[in-house]
């Protein structure tokens, strides 16, 4: 359902009678921490778009690299800086960011979000306005700094975990950054985001690693074993290369879900046993079709621009409401492409402005009122 | 090779044959000809053949198809499951999008190699849920860190003329010698990437040229005389 509104109807919304809003995606000071493979690309990204780069790394060495790759313009802590990437393992990360928030000589505007694969514990102890928690689904099977590139972010998916707590402002801020560096960012509750993740990267790593460690262990025995994995092995066991000291970490904080996830596929592999060994052809072919299926409709799609809706929300002006949009477009499956907060002058009424493609529109539109958001919705690019 | 299994040829990796020697001259010919055309070729008796693409291929393929299946079920919960599958996501999955229909007969020849993997997989996988469960990091690190060493050791190697080295075995010209050459060689995990049989004139015997990695050539020397074989050999493109 599109409704499109009279052309040359000069104002906006009554509510919306707005504001200059600070241009969200305006090149800043960027302080990281942790100069690795993700902190490193992070810098790479930004210092593209015109953003000035510190960080540090709990190795010197690693800072001075990245400073030589171009990946940071200063080696050093930035207290100044308005947008903080903490880019450490997990569970050094929440020290870190109760650091920034905890002293007086941080920029007391400052926005802090981080890149850890598990969400839950962390940010239910940090626990702040200006803390946006997120973890973007890139990666390389390729160690640290090396694999480091300021284009490892286009076209990946970057989850953020607003709560009910979330600053909008800040929100906004971190999701339109990430947006200039090609991320598609999602918004998702922090336990739901913890309970996917170990289903399509958690569990997958570790299958990974025990088929690789399993045939290697065989190929001692047999040393032509290796000499035959071909493609589709090579592919499989790809991310078990990747830095194993990650992994403890994220483990521990999401051990719930790994081990519920690892119960299902081992139960799941149990059946394709039996399958097998009872010779059971057309439950095999059955769970192969939908398998080879599935997996071709895992393609990227890339709308077209004017394939593009704009959706404006009006909202009351309070904490919670953005989480609550955000994350309902994500169940939905809606990916948004673009998102603006305006105020009203008032003050205690705004509108939140979401892009998305046309396919996925109506979804959204017909979902909010239930939630107790009315909404309107253009093309993009109409005259309004 | 019609008694044999072919795999797909790609960079690197050896198009495999299982070897029922009828006649050496023929499998010779053939060897020559999948050289030519870019393959390595590699010689295994076929029930190890079998045993061996259980493990790095049928099981991974089945394991795939799980996991893809596991996650589109899932997904059908949360729409936002699949918008987070990542590189690493994809990699894994990417054979699952595979022709299902070759699979039953697969699984009908290989049924038990296949169950033996899978036992083993599902074993290991047990083992990790034990580990995630007990938060045993020290083991967690240990299998994980040598799961990666195992990852990045298998790399694409294709070696450069200078690497190589021509190992000349003198040879009876009777049947099923080039299958134990060939077989042993596969064993040691060394990888033929040329071979030629020049015979005498005689008609009696013949000498098995084999041109192999200079890394390789060393283990493939000293394991010929406890076959009865003797050998010399040369870097490739020495004058003799």
């Amino acid at each position: 359902m599109t409704i499109s509104r009279p052309e040359g109807a000069g104002s906006r919304d009554p509510g919306e009678g707005s504001t200059a809003e600070e241009d969200l995606t305006a090149p800043g000071r960027a302080m990281i921490f942790g100069t690795g493979l993700i902190g490193g690309s992070v810098g790479m990204a930004l210092r593209e778009q015109g953003w000035q780069v510190s960080g540090v790394d709990a190795v010197d060495q690693v800072a001075a690299r990245a400073l030589q790759m171009g990946a940071l313009s200063d080696a050093g802590i930035d207290r100044e800086a308005d947008l903080v990437v903490v880019a450490t393992p997990v569970h050094a990360a929440r020290e870190i960011i109760v650091g920034v928030f905890g002293s007086p000589e941080w920029n007391r505007r400052a926005v802090v979000t981080d890149v850890g694969g598990v969400k839950g514990p962390l940010v239910a102890s940090v626990d702040h306005p200006r803390f946006v928690g997120g973890h973007p689904m890139a990666g390389s099977e390729q160690v640290g700094l090396d694999g480091a590139s300021g284009e490892l972010f286009i076209g990946a998916t970057w989850v953020l975990t607003p709560t009910a707590l979330t600053d909008p402002a800040a929100y906004a801020k971190v999701r339109n950054v990430l947006a200039t560096i090609g991320a598609n960012v999602m918004a998702l509750a922090p336990a739901q985001h913890d309970a996917l993740v170990a289903v399509v990267s958690h569990v997958p790593h570790l299958t990974a690693a025990t088929l690789m460690d399993l045939a290697s262990s065989l190929g001692e025995e047999n040393a032509a074993l290796l000499q035959l994995a071909a493609g589709g092995f090579r592919d499989m066991t790809r991310i078990a290369a990747g830095q194993p000291s990650i992994w403890p970490d994220i483990c521990e904080d999401n051990a719930e879900a790994i081990v519920e996830t690892l119960d299902l596929l081992i139960d799941a592999l149990g059946g394709m046993r039996r399958r097998v060994a009872d010779h059971d052809h057309q439950s095999l072919l059955e769970i192969l079709g939908r398998a080879s299926a599935a997996r071709r409709a895992l393609v990227d799609h890339v709308p077209r621009p004017e394939e593009l809706v704009e959706v404006r929300i009006p909202v009351p002006d309070r904490a919670g409401v953005l989480a609550e949009i955000t994350t309902l477009a994500a169940e939905l499956g809606i990916n948004i492409l673009d998102l603006e907060i305006a105020h009203s002058v008032e003050g205690d009424r705004g509108v939140l402005v979401l892009v998305v493609d046309s396919l996925s529109a109506p979804t959204l539109v017909s979902a909010l009122p239930q939630r107790g958001y009315p909404s309107t919705s253009n093309p993009v690019g109409t005259t309004r | 090779m019609s008694d044999g299994h072919t795999q797909t040829v790609s960079g690197g990796v050896p198009l495999v044959g299982t070897l029922r020697v009828p006649g050496d001259k023929s499998i010779s010919h053939r060897a020559l000809l999948l050289a030519a055309i870019g393959a390595n070729v590699m010689a295994l008796a076929p029930a190890q053949h079998d045993a061996l693409v259980a493990v790095v291929s049928h099981v991974p393929h089945l394991t795939a198809a799980t996991l893809m299946d596991l996650a589109s079920g899932l997904g059908e919960e949360n729409a936002a499951l699949l918008q987070l599958a990542a590189g690493g996501f994809r990699d894994m999955t990417r054979i699952a999008a595979g022709q299902p229909s070759i699979w039953p007969d697969i699984c009908e020849d290989n049924a038990e190699a296949i169950v033996d993997t899978l036992d083993l997989l599902i074993e290991a996988l047990t083992g990790m849920r034990r580990r995630v469960a007990d938060h045993d990091h020290q083991s967690l690190l240990e299998i994980l860190g040598r799961a990666s060493a195992a990852r990045r050791a298998l790399v694409d190697h294709v070696p450069r003329p200078e690497e190589l080295v021509e190992v000349r075995i003198p040879v009876p010209d009777r049947t099923g010698v080039l299958a134990e050459v060939t077989t042993l060689v596969t064993e040691l995990g060394v990888n033929i990437v040329d071979l030629e049989i020049a015979h005498s004139v005689e008609g009696d015997r013949g000498v098995l040229v084999l041109v192999v990695d200079s890394q390789s050539a060393p283990t493939l020397v000293s394991a010929l005389p406890q076959r009865g074989y003797r050998s010399t050999s040369n870097p490739v493109g020495t004058t003799r």
